[in-house]
C-alpha cells in the first residue's frame, strides 16, 4: 500500500515517454512519405494521391492521439480509465450472473414442482403414476421451453426443429404408458397363476410338467389381454399413441424437407402435388378411352 | 393349514427330463435349420394376362383341362397377399380349383406406392375390376363369369357386383365382411376408435409394419409368443419348419393400402355401416344390394378373430337373389383356406356349387326363386322371407331345386 504513491508518477513518465516518442515517430513518417513515391503520370498520381490523403489523415489522427497522450493530465485521465475497465467487466460479469442466477433459479423452481406433483399421486401404482407425473411436468413444465417464440430469419426452421424435439418427448411419454398397459396383463396374469397353482397344490392336481404350467399361464395372459383390448382405458392409450406417433411423424417429415429444400430432390409434398395431378389426369384418361370405346363400338 | 400335496421331487426330475430334451431339439434343429429348406409359396405356374398400373391379372394354368363354361375371378384384399392361396402344393385352394376344372383367375393388387395414395374404393371396383372383368369376358367369350372375393377383396366384389349385376353368373364371398356394426371382433373397436384422418393425412398410405403390428396386438399371447413356443418346440421337424417359414412369408408381406381407400373403408363402412344399409355411394352411385340377384355362396369361419360370424351372416338376408346359401366353417380367419380341413371342405363345396350353375340360364335360378312366393302375396322386402327358413349359423341351400349333396360325396366328387 505505501508503494502505490510513488508508482503511478513514475507510470505516467512512462506513458508520457511513450506519447512524445510515439508522435515524434508518425510526425517523421508523415513528412518522409510523399518523398517515397516517385514521378508519376498525372492520373495516376491523383489516383495514389485519393489513397495518400487516406493515409496521411490516418497518420494524423496517431500523431494527434499520440500527442494528447503526452499531455500529462490526459495520460492521467486514460489510467483513470483503465482503472475502471475492472469494474465495467465486474458490472458486466455481474448481470450476466444474475441472469444465470435467474434461469438457475426458474429451473429449480420447475424440478421443485416435480416434487409437488408426484406428491400429488398415488404410490401403490408406482410406475403408472410416474409416467402420468413425469407427463404432466413434462407437458406443463419443461414443454414451454420449445415454444420459445423463435426470431429472425431463420425462426420457422428453428420452430420446426423445437417441435421435432417436443414431439420426440411425447412421442417417448406416450408409448412408454402404452407399454405400460399392454404389460399389465403380463404382470396380472402371474398373479393369477400363482393363484391358481396354489389351489391345485391344495388339491393334490398339481401339473407335474412345465409345458402345463406354460400352457395355463399362456390361457389366463390371453383372457387378460382379450379383457383389456376391450376396455375403455385401452382404446383411449391406443388412440393417444397413434396420435402421438402421427405427430412426431408429421415433425420429422417437416425438419426433413427443409433439409431436402437445401438439395437438388424434390420434397414429399412437392410429389404429393404431382401424384395428385397425375391420378386426376390418369383418371380422366381412363373415362376418355372408355367412352371412345364405347362410340367406336355403336359406331359399328 | 393343511399342507400342499407337491410331489416336488416328480416335478424337478420332469424339469430336468425337459431340458435334456430341449437339448436335443436344439441339436438337431441346427441341422434343420442350417440345411436346404423349401419354403416357396405360390409355386402354381400361371400367366400375367392383363396388367394396369400396379394391378396384374393372374390366368392359372390348368394342367388337367378346363370343363366350366364360366371362368372364375378370385379378387382378394388390400391386407396381404394372393399368394395365401396357394401356400403350398397340398393346401392350396388354386390347385383344388385347377383340379376341378375351374378356368381360374386372379387379381395381383401389388405393392401400392405413395403414388397410388389417391386411389379409392370406386378405383379399385369401377375401375381396376371392372376392366379386368370386362377383359375376361371378352377374352373368354362370356356374357358373365363368376366372381369369387376374400375379405376386404370379398366386400369390393359385393359392391361391384350390386353396381354390374349384368356381368356376374355367381358370386362367392368368403370371410366377407358386410355388416360392420358388431363388437364381436377387436378390430371393429378398434377401427372405430381410431383418428383415421389424422392416420391418413400423416402416412399417406396406411403402412404394412403399422397394420402387422394391429394385427399381432389382437391377441399378443398367441401371434407373439405361443407361436414362437410351438416353433421352438418343432424346430428339428422339417416340414414344419417348412410350413411355418413359408407362413410367416405369407403373413409379413404386407403391402401398404392406398390412403384414401383405408380412409373410405372405415368411415363409410366400420364407422357408418352403410353397405349392409344400401346407403353406400360408390363414384356417386349407391350401392343396392338389392341388385344381387344371382346366386350366391357365403363362407365364414366361427372362430374368425378379425372377421367375426356376425360381420358377414347378414348378407345373404339383404341381397336380392334366391338363391343363397350360408357355410359356416368351424375354424378361423386364414384356417379357412389353409387348415387340412377345410382343403376338404372349402374348395370342394365352391367347385361343386359353381358346377351346379355352370350350364344355367341367366335368369332362371331367381324366376325359380320367385314361384315358391305365394301367388298375389306382397313381396318382402329381398332377404326376409329367406331369413326365417333359415337356420342362425349352417345353412344349407334356400334355392329349390337343387339337391343337398352331403359334403362327404362332394368331396369324393370333386377330388
Amino acid at each position: 500500500m505505501s508503494e502505490a504513491p510513488s508508482e503511478k508518477p513514475a507510470l505516467e513518465k512512462v506513458m508520457e515517454d511513450w506519447a512524445a516518442k510515439s508522435a515524434e515517430f508518425w510526425k517523421t513518417a508523415l513528412e518522409t512519405l510523399p518523398k517515397a513515391i516517385p514521378n508519376i503520370p498525372a492520373t495516376e498520381a491523383l489516383l495514389k494521391n485519393r489513397y495518400l490523403e487516406a493515409l496521411e489523415k490516418l497518420l494524423k489522427g496517431w500523431q494527434a492521439l499520440s500527442a494528447t497522450m503526452a499531455d500529462p493530465a490526459a495520460a492521467d485521465s486514460v489510467l483513470r480509465g483503465m482503472s475502471t475497465v475492472p469494474e465495467f467487466f465486474l458490472r458486466l460479469s455481474k448481470a450476466g450472473w444474475e441472469a444465470s442466477v435467474l434461469i438457475h433459479q426458474k429451473a429449480l423452481e420447475t424440478a421443485g414442482k416435480i416434487g409437488q406433483k408426484v406428491e400429488g399421486y398415488r404410490f401403490d401404482d408406482i410406475e403408472q403414476e410416474l409416467l402420468k407425473a413425469w407427463r404432466e411436468i413434462y407437458e406443463e413444465e419443461f414443454r414451454r421451453y420449445f415454444q420459445i417464440p423463435t426470431l429472425g430469419l431463420t425462426r420457422y426452421y428453428q420452430e420446426r426443429l423445437n417441435r421435432l424435439v417436443d414431439q420426440w418427448n411425447i412421442l417417448q411419454t406416450t408409448v412408454s404408458e402404452f407399454l405400460y398397459v399392454l404389460y399389465l396383463p403380463v404382470e396380472r396374469s402371474f398373479q393369477v397363476l400363482q393363484d391358481e397353482v396354489e389351489a391345485m397344490a391344495k388339491e393334490g392336481r398339481l401339473p407335474q410338467r412345465a409345458k402345463d404350467y406354460y400352457n395355463l399361464w399362456v390361457k389366463i395372459l390371453e383372457g387378460h389381454y382379450m379383457t383389456l383390448f376391450k376396455s375403455p382405458e385401452y382404446l383411449s392409450a391406443l388412440r393417444e399413441m397413434l396420435k402421438q406417433v402421427d405427430n412426431f411423424s408429421v415433425a420429422k417429415n417437416q425438419v426433413l424437407q427443409d433439409i431436402l429444400q437445401f438439395l437438388p430432390v424434390p420434397t414429399t409434398k412437392e410429389m404429393d402435388e404431382l401424384y395428385r395431378e397425375l391420378y386426376q389426369l390418369k383418371k380422366r384418361v381412363k373415362e376418355l378411352e372408355k367412352k371412345v370405346s364405347r362410340l367406336e363400338k355403336a359406331g359399328h | 393349514m393343511e399342507q400342499p400335496k407337491i410331489s416336488l421331487d416328480l416335478i424337478l426330475a420332469n424339469l430336468a427330463a425337459e431340458a435334456e430334451k430341449a437339448q436335443e431339439t436344439v441339436s438337431r434343429a441346427v441341422d434343420v435349420l442350417l440345411g436346404p429348406l423349401d419354403s416357396a409359396l405360390a409355386t402354381t405356374p400361371y400367366d400375367v394376362v392383363y396388367q394396369e398400373d400396379r394391378v396384374k391379372l393372374k390366368h392359372y394354368r390348368s394342367p388337367g383341362g378346363v370343363t366350366f363354361k364360366t371362368p372364375l375371378l378370385v379378387t382378394y384384399a388390400l391386407i396381404n397377399r394372393e399368394t395365401m392361396l396357394d401356400l403350398q402344393p397340398d393346401r392350396s385352394v388354386v390347385q383344388t380349383f385347377l383340379n376341378g376344372g375351374i378356368d381360374l383367375y386372379m387379381i395381383d393388387w401389388g405393392y401400392p406406392t405413395r403414388k397410388d395414395r389417391f386411389l379409392t374404393i370406386g378405383d379399385h371396383v369401377n375401375g381396376y375390376m371392372d376392366n379386368i372383368v370386362d377383359f375376361i369376358r371378352e377374352r373368354t367369350g362370356v356374357d358373365k363369369i363368376n366372381l369369387m372375393g376374400i375379405c376386404m377383396g370379398g366386400t369390393f366384389c359385393v359392391i361391384y357386383t350390386a353396381l354390374h349385376p349384368e356381368k356376374i353368373k355367381n358370386l362367392v364371398t368368403t370371410v366377407t365382411p358386410t355388416n360392420f356394426d358388431t363388437n364381436q371382433g377387436l378390430l371393429h373397436i378398434w377401427m372405430r376408435a381410431i383418428d383415421v384422418d389424422h392416420l391418413v393425412d400423416t402416412f399417406a398410405n396406411l403402412p404394412g409394419d403399422v397394420m402387422n403390428i394391429g394385427f399381432l396386438l389382437l391377441n399378443p399371447a398367441r401371434l407373439m409368443l405361443d407361436k414362437y413356443v410351438g416353433f421352438f418346440e418343432n424346430m428339428a421337424n422339417k416340414a414344419f419348419v417348412e410350413n411355418f417359414v413359408r407362413m410367416e412369408r405369407w403373413i409379413f408381406d404386407s403391402p401398404d393400402v392406398p390412403g384414401e381407400t383405408f380412409r373410405q373403408f372405415v368411415k363409410d363402412l366400420y364407422i357408418k355401416n352403410l353397405l349392409i344399409k344400401n346407403e353406400l355411394e360408390i363414384d356417386g352411385q349407391r350401392v343396392d344390394l338389392r341388385r344381387i340377384t344371382m346366386p350366391l355362396l357365403n363362407f365364414y369361419g366361427l372362430y374368425d378373430h378379425l372377421v367375426p360370424p356376425e360381420a358377414c351372416s347378414l348378407l345373404t338376408s339383404r341381397v336380392g337373389s334366391t338363391d343363397t346359401e350360408d357355410i359356416a366353417l368351424d375354424t378361423g380367419h386364414i384356417g379357412i383356406y389353409v387348415s387340412s380341413k377345410s382343403q376338404r371342405e372349402f374348395a370342394p363345396k365352391i367347385i361343386r356349387w359353381l358346377r351346379e350353375r355352370d350350364g344355367e340360364e341367366e335368369g332362371a335360378v331367381a324366376e325359380e326363386g320367385k314361384k315358391e312366393e305365394a301367388p298375389g302375396a306382397a313381396p318382402p322386402p329381398p332377404g326376409e322371407a329367406r331369413a326365417a327358413s333359415r337356420g342362425p349359423v349352417k345353412k344349407g341351400p334356400t334355392r329349390k331345386g337343387v339337391p343337398k349333396a352331403p359334403l362327404k360325396k362332394i368331396i369324393e366328387e370333386t377330388l
